[in-house]
């Protein structure tokens, strides 16, 4: 099986530690071929980076969107403050 | 049928991380296992990331009227992120949430809800809104992910879908992505006879044999018996169409399952087309590498 390039293997590192992936995940990027590992990399930063977004969108989103009443009780729960 | 598993796995993993399959097709060169292993630790820790900010939005959902919590899901949350905080709702909340959502959002939620995560909130949902949610997917050709809850779906619920989709053909790719072989053999065996027989006939009539093959490969000896006689009893191009799909693909070796444990005199049918065609040494091939041999030799007999 070809592993994961010395230049890939950074980056997989970088990944597995981030996400605190499990050993058995991580083996998996370093299975892969570099340009392959690489590819599948820029997929998750992606998919990460869109998930951060969407979660400060919607913790934004929710305050806009509840009736004047309750926007303490929900500003609370979302920024206990 | 590794290729076919490795294909539907790295269609999933691109799902998941909302590009174009194509991207990752260079995954289909790992086994399907591997690929399945590394997704599923790939979606606990995406969700981990923001476990936090899930919980927190969750909570809303014990403050705020249900309509209001359905109207805030879809207008402020959107399905990526109410997906995973309805894996973080009491699941009695987060029925009475579902009940205010409308058709196109309630499938949208769905693509984006991990089954494993929701699995209390997926059993615990009325047939209706399971439906409304099934019938909009399978309008969108959705199999994936309709396949990624028939782990988790109540039976009345699975039973009610399977009534409520007309096209056998919409089943047989259901079936085709479901991970889990004893949830696939249930709802093969939720299939009357005439859904059964409708999945060969798509097969036959729109090219799709793979996936059939890929289905009886992970049923019992006894649906792949029945698979098999259903097959004896039709006509004879819907078997040259079946057998020249195994020759395009190799799928011989699943190809035999049914054969061998279908009805005997079906059998005997089944060997004198076989035994005079021009597959004979494939299906021997095939049976002396899995062991069946043994039990074929006597019905084939020698090598002509």
């Amino acid at each position: 099986m070809v592993k994961a390039s010395r230049t890939a293997r950074p980056a997989v590192d970088s990944l597995v530690a981030r996400l605190r992936l499990p050993a058995t995940a991580s083996q998996y990027l370093y299975d892969l071929k570099a340009a392959d590992a690489a590819k599948l990399l820029t997929a998750i930063a992606g998919a990460e980076a869109a998930q951060q977004k969407a979660v400060d969108a919607a913790i934004k989103g929710a305050l806009d969107h509840v009736p004047m009443l309750l926007r303490g009780p929900v500003r609370k729960m979302l920024f206990g403050d | 049928m590794s290729t076919l598993e490795a294909r539907a796995e790295a269609v999933k993993l691109a799902r998941l991380l909302a590009v174009d399959p194509e991207t990752l097709a260079c995954t289909e060169t790992q086994a399907a296992a591997q690929t399945r292993a590394f997704r599923v630790a790939l979606t606990e820790s995406l969700f981990d990331q923001h476990r936090s900010g899930f919980q927190r939005l969750a909570g809303l959902a014990k403050l705020l009227p249900a309509a209001l919590t359905a109207k805030l899901a879809e207008k402020a949350l959107g399905a990526m992120v109410a997906g995973r905080v309805a894996g973080e709702m009491e699941p009695g909340r987060a029925v009475e949430i579902a009940k205010h959502l409308p058709a196109p959002f309630l499938a949208d939620l769905t693509v984006q809800l991990d089954p494993q995560a929701a699995a209390e909130v997926v059993g615990r949902m009325p047939v209706e809104i399971v439906l409304k949610a099934a019938l909009e997917l399978v309008r969108r050709a959705d199999y994936i992910t309709m396949a990624r809850f028939v782990d988790v779906l109540a039976e009345p619920a699975l039973r009610a879908v399977i009534e409520a989709i007309p096209s056998d053909e919409a089943l047989l790719h259901i079936g085709f992505f479901v991970e889990n072989s004893a949830s696939l053999r249930a709802l093969a065996g939720l299939l009357p006879e005439r859904r059964l027989l409708g999945t060969l006939r798509a097969a036959h009539e729109r090219g799709i044999w793979p996936e059939v093959l890929a289905l009886i490969e992970h049923l019992g000896p006894k649906l792949q018996g029945h698979y098999g006689d259903l097959l004896a009893d039709e006509p004879p191009a819907m078997l040259d169409s079946l057998l020249a799909a195994a020759q395009a693909h190799g799928f011989w070796t699943t190809l035999l399952l049914p054969f061998l444990h279908m009805r005997v005199d079906n059998q005997k049918r089944l060997v004198a087309v076989l035994g005079a065609g021009p597959y004979r040494a494939e299906i021997e091939a095939a049976a002396r590498a899995d062991g069946s041999w043994a039990k074929l030799e006597p019905m084939f007999g020698a090598k002509a």
